[in-house]
């Protein structure tokens, strides 16, 4: 297990972003964390990270090789055991050729030679380590992004949103140089609100609404609707525009129960109770008590 | 840190007005004391006409301080007149402008300053009158740049699609954005003023001697400090520095304060 | 009511590459077309051209033979891509509805705008529920044609299918032209009648 998350609470001042969350990761495994806008999936990211903003409490535990994620393992293995690739180009340094960031400012031939053919593979020439930030494009920026978290050898790699803007082949081009990550014995989460692409190349997929899991799957129960169990997971299913692209009427999450409460067809009174615990059915987790299965505790 | 703001501006204002009322205890004379180092009595000592340096010194920074808010507020109502004409009044006169801002700027202040305030007569009114004139042009270029900024962002775009004239892009959209900007560029405008203020005076092209101003005070311990009499110019100079820097800080924080809300 | 692009070539200024070369295509307003294109061909230039953001650097872009208006409301209305861009951020989600002209109540509810959110400021809504905004605010007007630059990219499926229904259901109602532009082949064979591609060139 590379990363076991349990019980995890983000809030900031009185809000609660993200509520009883959990998440494991094994080598070489792909996760992908679907969620809408807003949902607190990238403040998760950045908690694991340990660079949320100072008003972001994260509680809960943490624990990264069986050992607890503490600020001052953090300080040890971030941008080496664990890397982000993050959502643009602002984390880039303006002023600083993208060769020598990819490097991390080393000038020794072993490291540009490394540069040069992380570039090479993710085909990118290496007149580009010459350029500066603003002179790349998206799409070349998440390659760099990728090759910067290759230089050392991730156990963790954490993705977020890598493919906003991108044109759907170069979207999935990106998503494939995470597999391929992942094939090489790195744990990979990727943060996403493409359930699609996530569809496409993850192993497990985590569905965040309200900042709540709904459903945690096997990327492959996505091919039909009979093997997702969340009402929500279902009604993401049907919204897809091969899958009819049903359309739903606009709701507000609710506060108590199951924040789908009011989008839900065959909600019951129970569902708005204060608590809905998480189900075990087959290779699913599942928030819901309509759904079946066997009550676990998360 | 937003009582740091309050504080500092409260204490401004107190000097302002504990200068005003020293107005009379400020020039009176008194023989018999005359030259005096500090002392209980007197916190600053007296000078050469027994003159209570503490009051003067006080009286001093209040006209400064008068001085500052008149000159930096005029400068910047011009800097925001000829900000906002730059970006909105097409681009002959915006090169016309940016032209003159450059050939003002490139000028030296001190120089200006001086045959500014000869022209209309110097004393009070020249100080003001030359101060307000030369001041406007770095921040006038500031607005111009964050109003040019402001003019690209999609929202403004789409309010003029939406059939919105400039008025009211300007009233809506982009006065909210630039006020505190507006703000802190013209509190940051004070300690310039008050330091040319001083200088003007020092030199002799400011306001009349009889007038208790900082520059004055300064000039006059001038012919004193070889005699060793440090307290002329060491109380009215640290003073000085110590209104500038605390202006500084105060458009600082209110920058930092503006950019956190 | 008739959209033309006559012969369109756009470049920022003389140095720098055509972003655009020689485009025609026309829509009329009982259309819905899809354009597809890959990133970087300048779709959103080809909008923000067709709504008068831009002029074109070479040809004409008409409507009913005549050029776009330069002052006052402009018909052909464009949806943004970033709603969080769209919106000024020091106003309330109020006044930027306001600025379209006045909405009815009917179409608040139907967008699902809710009334809470009148008085909060974009920081505080997501980006699903800022483009509500700006898609209503893109109706309150007349518009006659309506230009969709990617809106449902950004926004999670739910959110995407309900914005589009709706969308498809006002111009259907109301006779506006619509022009979608997407990377996503089974979204604008949903949306739209007819696709073209842009890489193609099949003007």
């Amino acid at each position: 297990m590379i990363l076991d998350m349990q019980q995890i609470t983000i809030s900031v001042e009185e809000t609660k972003l993200v509520e009883e969350f959990f998440l494991q990761i094994t080598a070489g495994e792909f996760v992908a964390l679907v969620g809408a806008s807003g949902s607190g999936k990238s403040i998760l990211a950045h908690s694991i990270m340990g660079i949320a903003p100072k008003n972001v409490i994260c509680h809960g535990n943490i624990k990264y090789c069986g050992e607890p994620l503490t600020d001052e393992k953090r300080t040890k293995i971030l941008g080496k055991e664990i890397v982000l690739v993050p959502q643009n180009i602002s984390y880039l340094d303006p002023l600083m050729k993208v060769g020598r960031q990819v490097a991390k400012g080393k000038k020794d031939k072993v490291s540009m030679e490394k540069v040069k053919k992380l570039f090479q593979k993710y085909h990118m020439q290496s007149s580009v380590m010459q350029r500066y930030p603003h002179m790349i494009s998206g799409g070349m920026a998440r390659r760099v992004f990728i090759s910067s978290a290759l230089m050392e050898q991730p156990k963790l790699v954490i993705a977020d949103e890598p493919t906003p803007g991108l044109h759907k082949k170069m979207a999935e081009m990106v998503v494939s140089h995470f597999r391929e990550m992942a094939e090489m014995g790195a744990g990979v989460l990727m943060i996403t609100h493409d359930l699609e692409l996530a569809i496409a190349c993850a192993d497990k997929i985590i569905v965040l609404y309200a900042g709540k899991i709904m459903e945690q799957t096997k990327a492959k129960n996505f091919q039909s609707e009979d093997t997702l169990y969340h009402p929500y997971t279902k009604a993401l299913w049907r919204a897809m525009p091969k899958n009819g692209f049903h359309n739903t009427t606009m709701i507000q999450p609710s506060e108590t129960g199951c924040p789908f409460f009011e989008g839900c067809t065959q909600s019951k009174k129970e569902c708005k109770q204060n608590k809905i615990p998480y189900f075990q059915k087959e290779d699913s987790i599942i928030k819901c008590i309509c759904a079946g299965g066997t009550e676990i505790c998360y | 840190m937003k009582k740091r703001i309050v504080y500092t501006v409260l204490f401004l204002i107190l000097i302002m007005i504990i200068g005003y009322f020293c107005k009379d205890s400020a020039i009176a004379t008194d023989f018999y004391h005359k030259n005096m180092e500090p002392s209980f009595a007197y916190p600053f000592g007296t000078d050469w006409m027994g003159r209570n340096l503490f009051f003067r010194t006080l009286r001093g920074l209040s006209i400064s301080l008068f001085i500052g808010v008149i000159a930096s507020t005029f400068s910047a109502l011009i800097a925001l007149f000829f900000g906002v004409l730059s970006v909105f009044g097409g681009k002959k006169i915006d090169t016309v402008i940016t032209w003159w801002i450059d050939l003002m700027m490139g000028l030296p202040h001190l120089l200006l300053l001086i045959v500014l305030s000869m022209v209309v007569g110097r004393e009070l009114k020249g100080v003001i009158f030359s101060i307000a004139l030369t001041h406007w042009t770095s921040f006038a270029r500031l607005i111009r740049s964050e109003l040019l900024q402001l003019k690209e962002k999609h929202y403004i775009q789409i309010a003029k699609k939406l059939g919105k004239g400039n008025r009211y892009i300007f009233q809506k959209h982009m006065l909210p954005h630039l006020l505190p900007q507006f703000i802190v560029g013209w509190i940051l405008l004070f300690p310039h003023a008050i330091l040319h203020e001083s200088s003007m005076t020092f030199l002799g092209f400011g306001l009349n001697s009889n007038q208790p101003a900082i520059g004055i005070l300064l000039s006059e311990s001038m012919q004193y400090l070889v005699t060793g009499r440090w307290w002329l110019a060491v109380f009215p100079g640290f003073l000085l520095v110590l209104i500038v820097l605390l202006l500084y800080c105060l458009g600082k924080d209110l920058q930092k304060y503006t950019s956190q809300k | 009511m008739l959209l033309e692009m006559k012969n369109v070539s756009f470049r920022y200024d003389k140095k720098t590459p055509w972003i655009l070369e020689n485009i025609s295509f026309s829509i009329s307003n009982t259309e819905r077309i899809g354009l597809i294109a890959p990133s970087g061909f300048g779709k959103t230039t080809l909008c923000k051209l067709l709504a008068g953001y831009e002029t074109p650097t070479k040809g004409e872009i008409l409507l009913d033979t005549k050029p776009l208006p330069k002052k006052g409301y402009c018909p052909v209305q464009m949806i943004w891509q970033h709603p969080e861009m769209a919106v000024n951020t020091k106003l309330p989600m109020k006044k930027i509805l306001e600025e379209g002209g006045s909405i009815s109540e009917e179409m608040i509810a139907k967008l699902g705008i809710q009334r809470q959110w009148f008085s909060r400021f974009a920081q505080t809504l997501s980006g699903g529920e800022l483009q509500r905004f700006c898609i209503a605010r893109a109706l309150a007007g007349n518009p006659s044609f309506l230009l969709a630059d990617e809106i449902s990219t950004m926004l999670d499926l739910l959110t995407q299918s309900q914005i589009w229904h709706f969308l498809l259901e006002e111009v259907e109602k109301r006779n506006i032209g619509l022009l979608v532009v997407s990377h996503d082949m089974e979204l604008l064979q949903k949306v739209t009648t007819k696709q073209i591609d842009l890489q193609k060139n099949a003007f």
